[in-house]
């Protein structure tokens, strides 16, 4: 699989004053979560930390483009700090929050987008375990192939686990957003952040708890001069080339 | 103002992440939905279950009566303070 992959965009928490080396598995108490100026105040007061970071890294990856894109949306949680307070509240046999519950579904955030920036487009919300990321960029290559798309947005988020999940948890921690612009490869030049890659992948089992989400090393990856990388998961082995 | 009147707009604030809204910027008989204060359809399901929760008053979700009583601070003071005698 070929694509070509632009306006790559990413936050995660304590981005301003961490690298994501040190932001990882940190405490999140304390974080500042975008602003959002771009949306209206009476919308943005019903987003949670989840929604922010997604919205914003997403706004900033359209930048610029005039056409409306259809979206990949790619959390391998989705809102979990909602989702498991909306459990909670039906653990206890309390009403739940209709704002929470309708919010806490796993394409509300695409949905939002959309709704914010009037796009019509087709949306797709993936979740795959560890291979979320990689499996909806899979997904991103299939609806590009069928033709109905020159170009796709992109978007992953992931927040920290809330405590009560903690226990489970097989990836290292870390509140994330990341969004781009995918394309088939052309004649056309690169634009100026572009980069050529290709992927595969291949089953392989194995038991790994504490590796980085593959969205966080892809983006390192993308960013950095190396060429090629391999990324491990519980499930699969993927191999990632970039081509000049 | 009525106490009621107060816990209401307190209510409303809270409940809905009114952030930047003070008590003294809701009217009593200004428009809760739509125009004034500016409200939507999630916030009226929102604000039906935080009164049931804190009043424990029954709402009729499909009568035009409801629309009437969560028309203004004035129409749902008066719902909640006969409802609740």
């Amino acid at each position: 699989m070929d694509v070509n992959i632009r306006h790559l965009s990413v936050w995660y928490a304590h981005c301003d004053e961490l690298s994501i080396e040190q932001a990882v598995n940190s405490d999140e108490t304390q974080v500042n979560w975008p602003k959002l100026a771009f949306v209206p105040a009476m919308q943005r007061r019903r987003l949670s930390p989840f929604a922010k970071m997604a919205l914003k890294v997403a706004n900033e990856s359209i930048d610029g483009i005039e056409n409306d894109l259809p979206i990949v949306f790619s959390s391998r949680h989705g809102d979990l700090p909602k989702t498991s307070t909306l459990l909670a509240d039906l653990a206890d046999k309390n009403a739940i929050s209709p704002t929470a519950f309708g919010l806490s579904v796993h394409n509300a955030i695409p949905s939002l987008f959309s709704i914010l920036t009037n796009n019509k487009q087709a949306i797709n919300a993936i979740s795959a375990g560890q291979d979320s990321f990689m499996m909806a960029l899979v997904d991103t290559y299939a609806r590009l192939k069928s033709g109905l798309a020159d170009e796709v947005l992109f978007i992953h988020a992931d927040q920290k686990l809330p405590e009560t999940y903690l226990g489970f948890q097989d990836e290292q921690q870390l509140s994330h957003a990341l969004s781009m612009v995918v394309s088939l490869p052309s004649s056309k030049v690169l634009v100026e952040d572009e980069q050529n890659i290709s992927f595969s992948f291949e089953q392989f089992s194995k038991n790994l708890i504490d590796n980085m989400p593959s969205s966080l090393l892809f983006s390192h990856w993308f960013n950095s001069a190396q060429q090629e990388m391999l990324l491990a998961t519980n499930n699969y082995n993927w191999s990632l080339e970039k081509h000049v | 103002m009525s106490d009621l009147k107060v816990e209401l707009k307190q209510l409303i604030i809270e409940t809905l992440d009114l952030e930047d809204i003070e008590i003294t910027d809701i009217q009593d008989d200004e428009a809760l939905f739509i125009d004034g204060l500016g409200l939507d359809s999630i916030d009226a399901l929102e604000l039906g279950l935080a009164i049931k929760k804190n009043y424990n008053v029954k709402i009729d979700a499909n009568s035009e009566e409801t629309k009437q009583h969560f028309s203004s601070i004035n129409a749902l003071c008066e719902f909640v303070s006969k409802a609740k005698a």
